[in-house]
């Protein structure tokens, strides 16, 4: 299973990013090979719109069983969604404490987007 | 000959000034561009003869023939295009109807389809300014570009 972080900076000691589609970095940890990996979002954090549905198209395409970010706007969590990715909350955390209380059932999952787009 | 007027910041006096321009040339027309909020209409009061609805491109999936493959989504310069659960997702108000995704799709999945964005409007001046001509661009609320409508208006015209 790989669960994906978003966080300020690349490594798991660093704050989560409570932004998903401007996220500075994805963290990635797969658990069979207990790896920790980090993906760089700049292209994101550059994008004039659509940066919330490129990103859940960036888990999506690495392979991402569950999301933990701050906040997913309505368009990233229809992407999300319809790729079955499960989407938890969580701010406040380094990455690899979310990653913690995570397994120890803490976080708390979104059903639905939980702040507006940008623009419109 | 075509003037232009135009301003970074509103409430300069674009309307003013265009308005004035028609008051001292009968034969003018008046082009409206603000299409999010034209108001040249309250000042000339025309009445309207002819109105035109305005369609842009949209893709239009079909789903049996996508695959997944997600090579529309990348060559989408407008990040308008995700995939979900193995089908192209589109979202089309971000899409700038470039044809890029019907190009590339490898399985003919997308097909050209319209969608309305507004109208275009044209009248004529009566009681105030009598005679000029108004072609006014009006956009369908919670439509998001405004460019291929300011084309139209200007077009049509044109």
């Amino acid at each position: 299973m790989k669960v994906i972080i978003t966080s300020y900076g690349a490594d798991c000691s660093d704050k989560v990013d409570p932004r998903f589609g401007r996220a500075a970095y994805f963290m990635v940890y797969d658990d069979q090979e207990n790896t920790w990996e980090s993906v760089c979002n700049q292209q994101n954090l550059e994008a004039a719109k659509g940066a919330g549905i490129q990103a859940a198209e960036n888990v999506r395409k690495l392979e991402g069983d569950i999301l933990i970010t701050g906040n997913v706007g309505p368009k990233a969590f229809k992407v999300l969604n319809a790729n079955g990715i499960k989407v938890l909350s969580a701010s406040e955390f380094a990455v690899r404490e979310a990653y913690e209380a995570f397994k120890e059932g803490k976080l708390v999952e979104l059903t639905n987007a939980n702040v507006e787009g940008h623009w419109f | 000959m075509i003037i232009s007027i135009a301003s970074g910041k509103g409430g300069t006096g674009k309307t003013t000034v265009a308005l004035l321009m028609a008051l001292s040339n009968p034969n003018a027309a008046v082009l409206d561009c603000d299409v999010e909020e034209p108001n040249c209409h309250l000042f000339l009061l025309p009445t309207w003869e002819e109105e035109q609805p305005i369609e842009i491109m949209i893709p239009q999936l079909n789903k049996e023939k996508c695959t997944g493959c997600g090579r529309c989504s990348e060559v989408c310069l407008f990040n308008a295009i995700a995939v979900g659960s193995n089908k192209a997702l589109l979202f089309d108000e971000l899409c700038h109807s470039c044809g890029g995704c019907l190009l590339v799709c490898p399985n003919e999945a997308w097909t050209e389809s319209r969608k309305e964005i507004g109208k275009v409007r044209q009248g004529r001046a009566i009681d105030v300014v009598p005679g000029a001509r108004l072609i006014s661009g009006m956009l369908n609320i919670g439509v998001p570009n405004a460019a291929p409508l300011i084309k139209a208006n200007i077009y049509l015209e044109l």
